[in-house]
């Protein structure tokens, strides 16, 4: 048959033939695109989850009664699991911040509500360490973090606005004109002009007031409306506004859905920090016979609730990280069935642990006790099909040497953390990790008033120097997990050996602070 | 008439509404003065705290971003005033415009720190809201209006008043600047 014969045959039905194949082909584009995310390139990607303020301590995978999140176990079945994982800070700024940098807060300075990075390290973030090697999307609803991820706005390729996928957008910080200034511009126009997360006067005397005021009344709309899930109201950011717990989730699933080139995602959500708001679903759960080790009011305690009180408010967090679990699992089966289990290194873990002892509650807290640091980790490789253990202890300034690793890059000089087991490292018995928290002191000067600790061995040895509150704290986290038996009076062999290297790290890192 | 006769007319009635640049100079100047001396006094409440994070150039810099939200806040309610002086009669609030206005900002800056004050242990009922709103539009009313009949309170009160057209010259030469600072550290960055 010759060519002229072949095109004499394509006859008009042929044509017609031809373009009823057109939606045939516009319905495959999603399964292209799905089998792009699975091929798409060599480099896998690596896509980090928080959960903020999420304590180990009350998932089940980490040794809880109450079983608050069966779809991350599930998750779990194809991922390592790390049992002695910690932050580096107790709360979302210290925390992020070590999270972000690799480095300890007594280096990376973000002490304080409000703070941020110092100079030296502002460039010293994971978005600019996998430059050249990765795309890179940060988005996180918690505006402290979102501050500190701003400061490497330069090397964001995605940053989505806070409020993204809230029910409410509504800070004027978050308009593009201000992206290169964040730290700046939260602390002029949040802090100091709306204030619309505190409580406090506002700093304009005629928009502000009315503003907020049109704003809240519109957030106890938004409750009414959504009263029937959220009983106990919408889960709410404060100054970002009220949101689902579906429609972040629903947000990031379409945003990790676009992706077209080999990434880096940080995806930093709120919940479960509170105010915990859980669906009806679970508004009743946990109705049970498990009931918390009652501990002594600790002397630093901002807040001295009774035991009663820690028990119900502790009873409203599980509740809420039940529903937190509940909408995460379509995240989590969502990377399962786009295939970006398949190409992905994805990280699940937390900026900071929740404490219910100790007359304390939440985070906001000069303690250092294992709810409050003691956060959980999960990495799953690309195609990973079983479990793993590591019980080894990490810290979470491991996060960025490991990421840079895992995207062919060398982990970058300034980081003060290790590779993570099992991801290149290997499980050190003999670790040293540390947790700083120095709130109520300067970022540019010696840490004087501040909250330090150090565990190794199965130890941890904490150091309170406050005006009012002045001590050490030793305890055997495996013969005494509840930190009840303060050890330091009975000056075991091991105390010498954790006092004299936290105190001189201590002394190496003020070194540089010191007058003269 | 034609159209353009009929909008110079128009116009030219418009202008004869709006209050004299004199007066208007002398109302801005007590609306900047109360605008800014609230956002400073906000700025120094939390200064000290600034100052564990911030370097002298990053504290300067959110005090930029502080004043030219002032400015900007300060013409906005200048542009409310002059509105309202168009509005109503002349004999209401434009001819006295340069006591009317500063006496509305007395008692909506008063009424504002009231509902600030309110909103710290929770969002006040829209009712409550409406009864305020209709409170400080009778304060306005009556003050006017007291200040209209005595003549003595007039003078005192426009006395202190055109004292504070100094603080233009401070604080709106302070407000550019904290603009130009703010476009410098977002758009050429």
């Amino acid at each position: 048959m010759t060519q002229s014969d072949s095109q004499a045959n394509f006859t008009r039905r042929d044509l017609l033939k031809l373009i009823s194949l057109v939606p045939v082909v516009s319905m495959l584009q999603p399964l292209g695109r799905i089998l792009g995310n699975v091929n798409a390139g060599q480099a896998p990607n690596v896509i980090v989850l928080v959960f903020d303020a999420w304590s180990a301590h009350d998932v089940q995978l980490f040794g809880y009664p109450r079983q608050t999140m069966p779809n991350l176990a599930k998750f779990a079945e194809d991922a390592i699991v790390y049992h002695s994982h910690y932050s580096a800070g107790t709360f979302t700024v210290p925390g992020t911040a070590s999270l972000l940098t690799g480095l300890y807060p007594w280096s990376h300075r973000a002490l304080q509500l409000g703070g941020g990075i110092i100079k030296p390290h502002i460039n010293h973030e994971v978005f600019t360490a996998v430059q050249g090697a990765l795309s890179t999307i940060g988005y996180t609803q918690n505006t402290y973090a979102d501050v500190i991820m701003g400061q490497a706005e330069r090397y964001i390729k995605e940053h989505l606005p806070t409020g993204s996928f809230g029910l409410e957008n509504e800070f004027i910080y978050n308009l593009p004109i201000f992206e290169n200034d964040t730290l700046i511009s939260y602390a002029g126009l949040e802090d100091n002009i709306f204030n619309l997360g505190g409580k406090g006067t506002t700093g304009s005397l005629f928009v502000a007031p009315f503003t907020n005021y049109w704003l809240s009344y519109q957030k106890l709309r938004l409750n009414g409306k959504y009263a029937k899930e959220y009983p106990g109201g919408l889960p709410d950011s404060d100054t970002n506004g009220v949101y689902t717990l579906e429609g972040i989730v629903d947000g990031v699933i379409k945003t990790l859905g676009e992706i077209r080139e080999p990434t880096f995602a940080y995806l930093h959500f709120l919940p479960p920090h509170e105010p915990y708001c859980p669906t009806s679903e679970y508004i009743k759960a946990f109705d049970d016979d498990f009931h918390p080790v009652i501990k002594p009011v600790h002397p630093l305690s901002y807040k001295s609730v009774d035991p009663g009180g820690l028990a119900k408010r502790r009873r409203l967090y599980d509740q809420y990280l039940a529903s937190w679990d509940q909408a995460a699992g379509k995240l989590f089966d969502f990377l399962k069935t786009s295939g970006l289990r398949d190409n992905s290194y994805i990280f699940i873990t937390a900026d900071h642990g929740e404490i219910f002892e100790r007359g304390e509650l939440g985070h906001f807290t000069p303690l250092i006790y294992d709810p409050l640091i003691h956060i959980p980790l999960l990495v799953s490789q690309p195609g990973q099909k079983a479990r793993q253990d590591v019980f080894a202890s990490t810290s979470n300034v491991d996060i960025l040497p490991t990421i840079a690793r895992l995207a062919n890059i060398a982990p970058p000089g300034w980081v003060e953390g290790n590779l993570l087991p099992r991801l290149g490292g290997a499980e050190n018995p003999d670790r040293s990790v540390f947790v700083i928290d120095a709130k109520e002191d300067s970022s540019f000067g010696p840490l004087t008033r501040f909250t330090a600790s150090i565990s190794r061995d199965g130890f941890r040895l904490v150091d309170y120097q406050y005006r009012e509150y002045t001590g050490f704290e030793l305890y055997n986290l495996v013969e005494d997990p509840e930190e009840l038996k303060n050890l330091y009076g009975a000056n075991p062999a091991i105390l010498r050996s954790l006092k004299d290297e936290l105190l001189q790290k201590l002394a190496d890192v003020n070194r540089p602070y010191q007058k003269g | 008439m034609s159209v353009t006769k009929l909008i110079l007319a128009v116009l030219e009635g418009f202008k004869s509404r709006v209050p004299s640049s004199k007066q208007i100079l002398t109302v801005y100047s007590f609306v900047l003065f109360i605008a800014a001396g609230w956002s400073i006094y906000s700025f120094l409440f939390n200064l000290p705290s600034s100052l564990y994070y911030f370097n002298t150039f990053q504290i300067i810099s959110v005090f930029s971003y502080v004043m030219a939200f002032t400015l900007f806040e300060s013409i906005l309610v200048l542009l409310a005033l002059v509105a309202i002086g168009i509005v109503l009669p002349g004999k209401w609030f434009r001819d006295c415009f340069t006591y009317s206005g500063p006496l509305v900002i007395l008692v909506g800056g008063v009424a504002s720190v009231r509902l600030q004050d309110s909103m710290r242990t929770g969002i006040p009922p829209l009712r409550w809201v409406a009864v305020g709103a209709l409170l400080v539009l009778i304060a306005c009313v009556v003050l006017i209006w007291l200040f209209h009949k005595v003549t003595a309170l007039q003078k005192i009160f426009l006395k202190v008043v055109e004292q504070f057209v100094i603080f233009a010259y401070i604080y709106v030469p302070l407000g550019l600047l904290g603009m130009v600072i703010v476009l410098v550290r977002n758009v050429l960055q």
